[in-house]
């Protein structure tokens, strides 16, 4: 009899641990990372063959117990998800980068390079026509001055965006160090509270999350010990060793051409080698920094072309300028060989108008002999040496082809749309594929509030029905008292 | 697939943003009149619209050249038409001296309108058109022919003195404006196609006429010496007014076909970077109205949870 009352306890019991189960799932609902818990169940075995109250052939078995309070996981769900977490955040940062050097260019408008480039070239054709007005000189300079500032400012934008970039590898770095030493604190939490036998839900919950947040950063592999711990590593090199962390470090690996500034490379702190980097943020920011072959279009890769541009405008301008003969002004003499451009500044964040036509417009070499004062008042013969080069569809310079100045320019911007139309449909295809993973996670993990519901309500019966069972064996007993009394 | 309240309402809200993008989308090509805001959007037709540009622009100069040129080539015309009726009154004079009934004041008379004519026609060939002196060959700041002490020079050159040299390197000095692909277009028109150099410059000839016309014992055949008159003088101007409005009409025919060009580069701009606006407009409704969709069953699919049921 005592030992029904015994079954009965079980009961309530159990159904009072799902309904605390159900409770904290609920609690839970918007939890992030929480996974939905469940009490797994199983029956009590009848007790040893010996015992008094068996009756050897038919026993009952002892009730319910509560084995365990697992959590619902999908691990190679996670280990999906993960690797494409990172390659989504290496294609987002990719994506950002892109559209803000789009916005660097922006092209088609009025204050793009282009327009700067229609106006410079079409001051020649009133050069050509008022060889001998000097007003026409001076606007031909005022728009050589403004293509110089457009390019010099384009270029210095690209260089501050690619020292950005070089700024948020730090950052990017210290937030994989922060991560990785919560996980290894948590490691150890989890193995102290594993010890006792007792799963520790929540604390895996809370590393999974940080796990998730660790492959936005870079490509993980994760394994597990025996004892709840975790390995980490990234390339093959473990990031995190049960408690032991491994931090990455940046050193300087080389020096920016543009600015000066020291290019970080990402390194392991123990050992020193280089941290080998495949995806994630990390990967997408040191692609976007140094990228600059046709296959990994980066700042570098369009800076070098705005440089070949600069490069091409000064050096044939300033051959088509030396051909001829300047006017002469004040007490300046004509004269030949004038640049036209500085010649020694040719990139583009440096290139600007040569100190002679800054003085004036006159030094812009027109005539294609020399001007003697008196009754010659030059020509615009030479004019045709710069037509020649605005028109030009194959201008050679450092020995490769560039295909005219203009063609040279909108093929750079082409090149960076096309670009950056790639990389926009490869995130948006890619975060489908994210998200319908996710989902797949979701769906096995998270919380639906109409299922605890329903299971608050099946508990609720379970509870209730063992209750019931209670009375029913008090009342056995009240009549088993009463035959004695 | 086993779905929870917050898949619900994640997804919902992601496929409410994608409707709000669409809209977005349509928002701005109605409002910009553009197809798309960044060449990244599309990059080939970004590209077309690059090279139309400068094919619009590269046509916008050749019809500022043009109609700059027309400019200069009718008001040579009007110099030259001026010159010419100035030189057939001259010739009438001259023909009207030559009949020897002409007493002494008359004579005067006519001398004193042949020095009004030469002073008209110095007038005439230092005309400018648009600030810019339009006679003197590459001299365009100041005025080519300039009378003083009677003689007459041209960008400070007498006329009498000019060397054939001088006289060659002047007719040499043009101005070509590009008027159309690979076509330049010589505007320029020197004076000295009209006035001639050395004695039998057209001024000196006239002075001649002044001279004999105001002395006591005028003949005709002191006159008409070759090397003192030079009839060619009088008529070649027809010629060069022939030659010239033959110039203006070419460049009115080009000028026509560049507004056409104009023209159909503009539609291909318009075609490739203006978006239609019926479309863009029925677009936005439609993704308005998915909007609209998406917002009720939403409302809907959130709100009640089995908690409405139970009890």
């Amino acid at each position: 009899m005592f030992y029904s009352l015994q079954i009965a306890k079980t009961a309530l019991y159990s159904a009072q641990k799902a309904l605390e189960v159900t409770g904290h799932n609920i609690a839970n609902a918007n939890t992030p990372g929480y996974k939905r818990q469940r009490v797994v169940l199983s029956a009590v075995a009848p007790s040893g063959k010996d015992s008094a109250l068996s009756d050897q052939k038919a026993m009952s078995g002892g009730g319910v117990q509560v084995t365990q309070i697992s959590r619902l996981t999908d691990k190679y769900l996670d280990i999906q998800y993960r690797n494409e977490t990172s390659l989504l955040n290496e294609l987002d940062i990719k994506n950002y980068s892109l559209k803000h050097m789009e916005g660097v260019f922006a092209e088609p408008s009025a204050y793009g390079i282009s327009a700067a480039l229609s106006e410079f070239f079409n001051s020649f054709d009133d050069l050509n026509n008022n060889p001998h007005e000097g007003i026409y000189r001076e606007v031909a300079v005022q728009s050589a001055v403004k293509l110089t500032d457009t390019i010099n400012n384009i270029a210095g934008e690209a260089i501050r965006f690619r020292q950005e970039t070089n700024r948020n590898v730090t950052l990017i770095t210290d937030r994989i160090n922060d991560v990785a030493r919560k996980i290894a604190q948590l490691n150890d939490r989890i193995h102290y509270f594993e010890g006792s036998g007792k799963t520790a839900n929540d604390l895996r919950d809370e590393r999974d999350l940080l796990i998730d947040q660790l492959s936005e950063s870079v490509n993980i592999t994760v394994s597990e010990y025996q004892d709840g711990k975790i390995r980490i590593s990234v390339g093959g090199t473990a990031l995190v060793d049960g408690f032991e962390v491994n931090e990455v470090v940046v050193k300087p690996v080389s020096v920016c051409s543009y600015s000066g500034e020291s290019l970080y490379g990402v390194f392991w702190e123990k050992g020193g080698n280089q941290v080998a980097v495949k995806s994630g943020t990390l990967k997408g920011l040191l692609d976007v920094r140094d990228g600059i072959t046709a296959d990994n279009k980066g700042i570098p890769y369009f800076l070098d072309r705005l440089d070949t541009l600069a490069k091409t405008i000064v050096q044939s301008f300033n051959e088509a300028n030396k051909k001829g003969y300047t006017l002469p002004f004040n007490d300046n003499p004509s004269v030949t060989g004038v640049d036209f451009f500085h010649p020694d500044m040719i990139t583009a964040a440096t290139m600007r108008v040569s100190d002679a036509l800054t003085k004036s417009g006159y030094n812009i070499a027109l005539s294609d002999k020399e001007v003697v004062e008196g009754y010659d008042f030059g020509n615009n013969k030479n004019a045709k040496s710069f037509f020649d080069v605005i028109n030009s569809k194959d201008i050679t310079i450092d020995g490769a082809v560039t295909g005219g100045i203009r063609a040279y320019y909108q093929k750079t911007v082409s090149d960076l749309a096309i670009t950056t139309g790639f990389n926009a449909n490869r995130l948006s295809s890619q975060k489908v594929l994210t998200e319908y993973i996710q989902n797949q996670r979701l769906s096995v993990s998270e919380v639906s509030i109409d299922e605890e519901m329903i299971n608050l309500v099946q508990f609720q019966h379970a509870y209730s029905a063992a209750a019931q069972y209670i009375t029913v064996v008090d009342k056995l007993m009240e009549q088993l008292m009463g035959i004695i009394r | 697939m086993r779905t929870t309240n917050n898949m619900m309402s994640r997804q919902l809200m992601t496929n409410i943003f994608s409707n709000y993008n669409k809209m977005m989308k349509h928002h701005m090509q109605v409002t910009t009149g553009k197809a798309f805001q960044y060449p990244s959007e599309n990059p080939y037709d970004a590209i077309k619209i690059c090279d139309l540009n400068f094919k619009y622009d590269k046509n916008e100069r050749y019809k500022d050249n043009v109609s700059q040129a027309l400019g200069v080539v009718k008001e040579i015309e009007g110099g030259l038409t001026a010159v010419n009726e100035s030189l057939a009154d001259i010739k009438e004079l001259i023909n009207q001296s030559m009949n020897g009934s002409n007493g002494k004041d008359e004579r005067q008379i006519m001398a004193r309108v042949i020095q009004a004519h030469k002073e008209n026609i110095i007038s005439q060939l230092n005309r400018e058109y648009s600030g810019k002196y339009i006679f003197g060959g590459l001299n365009t700041s100041e005025t080519p022919l300039k009378s003083a002490t009677g003689q007459v020079t041209y960008n400070g050159v007498n006329l009498t003195d000019m060397t054939d040299e001088r006289f060659d390197n002047f007719l040499q000095d043009s101005i070509t404006m590009a008027v159309s692909e690979g076509i330049g277009f010589d505007s320029s028109f020197s004076a000295l196609k009209v006035t001639g150099f050395g004695n039998e410059n057209l001024f000196c000839m006239l002075d001649n006429i002044i001279n004999e016309l105001n002395s006591d014992d005028f003949q005709v055949e002191k006159l008409m010496v070759p090397g003192k008159f030079n009839e060619d003088a009088l008529t070649s101007v027809q010629k060069m007014i022939a030659e010239i409005g033959g110039k203006a009409s070419r460049l009115e025919a080009l000028d026509k076909k560049l507004s056409n060009n104009e023209l159909s580069i503009l539609t291909l701009i318009t075609e490739t970077e203006g978006v239609d606006i019926e479309k863009a407009v029925i677009d936005f409704k439609t993704a308005e109205m998915v909007y609209h969709a998406a917002l009720s069953t939403t409302a809907r699919i959130i709100q009640p949870t089995i908690l409405d049921y139970l009890r």
